[in-house]
């Protein structure tokens, strides 16, 4: 039987790879009973997608990467 | 253009020129990014210079176990670490692995000594992330309290999340165990779950 603590440890193990039938099945019960795990496991993957959504990758200029691509160049 | 890893290695190590170019434009954010995390931002540019450097020399001998950009983000990861040895700042990177095996305090104080929630999750206003986004400074919010996680929580969130590399390709790339990759994507989602849910109460950042 998973404890809350740990299933909030479980299911972000499940965020990112398949977990194991006995993990799936503990999860699936006690998200049955348990009100505030499930608030928890939404919001969980909410917040998470917000994490996805605010990107801010930087993206090199045209000088920036003809600088780069300069020094490899000149790479002997 | 280059379709492939292999045809675009091949290029590269050939030195066509139009390959340099098409490498450096798709794989330049990405090695800023992680050395920013690494080493911080003043000397990321050159963290990622030399790592430009090393990939090129390393390139013929690269066994293609892996997938092109992991590698490369590998190397970037072995030079920002260098880089924090040489300067001596290494230190809070081997804490932040240290502390790994610790109990995660943060949310700690949320279960009772049963393991059952003490201090529940509340209701939020918003169940869409468009919802919650709408709600003004949030967007900043979460980006600076990204910025603020320990280096390798930082680290393995952005290689996950937002480059959606997989469990075993990040443990490459920051040379972490896999179960380390996992506690670190735990602490780090469970540190912004926290943010968005003291935003969601008070309309406030915590960033820290």
């Amino acid at each position: 039987m998973l404890t809350c603590k740990k299933l909030i440890e479980v299911s972000s193990h499940a965020l990112d790879e398949p977990i194991s039938l006995r993990q799936k099945v503990d999860m699936t019960i006690h998200l049955i009973i348990c009100k505030m795990c499930r608030k928890y496991v939404q919001q969980i993957k909410l917040s998470n997608e917000l994490v996805s959504r605010s990107d801010t990758m930087p993206n090199p200029s045209v000088e920036q990467i003809n600088t780069i691509v300069e020094k490899i160049k000149q790479q002997k | 253009m280059f379709e492939t890893d292999a045809l675009l290695i091949e290029a590269l190590i050939n030195k066509d020129e139009q390959a340099y170019y098409f490498a450096v434009k798709n794989y330049h954010g990405p090695m800023i990014y992680l050395a920013r995390s690494i080493a911080g931002d003043k000397i990321a540019d050159e963290v990622v210079q030399e790592a430009w450097l090393s990939v090129m020399r390393a390139l013929p001998k690269f066994e293609r176990r892996s997938r092109l950009k992991t590698w490369i983000l590998s190397i970037v990861a072995n030079e920002a670490k260098s880089r924090l040895r040489k300067e001596k700042r290494h230190v809070s990177l081997e804490a932040s692995l240290e502390s790994i095996n610790a109990e995660d305090p943060s949310m700690l104080a949320r279960f009772d000594n049963k393991g059952h929630w003490s201090q529940g999750p509340v209701n939020w206003t918003a169940d869409s992330p468009e919802a919650l986004l709408a709600e003004g400074q949030l967007a900043d919010c979460l980006n600076l309290s990204i910025e603020a996680l320990p280096t390798l929580q930082n680290a393995a969130l952005n290689l996950k999340q937002r480059q959606d590399f997989s469990l075993s390709e990040i443990c490459n790339i920051l040379d972490v165990s896999e179960s380390n990759v996992r506690v670190l994507l735990h602490r780090a989602r469970n540190k912004v779950y926290q943010v968005v849910e003291h935003f969601q109460l008070t309309g406030e950042c915590r960033s820290k």
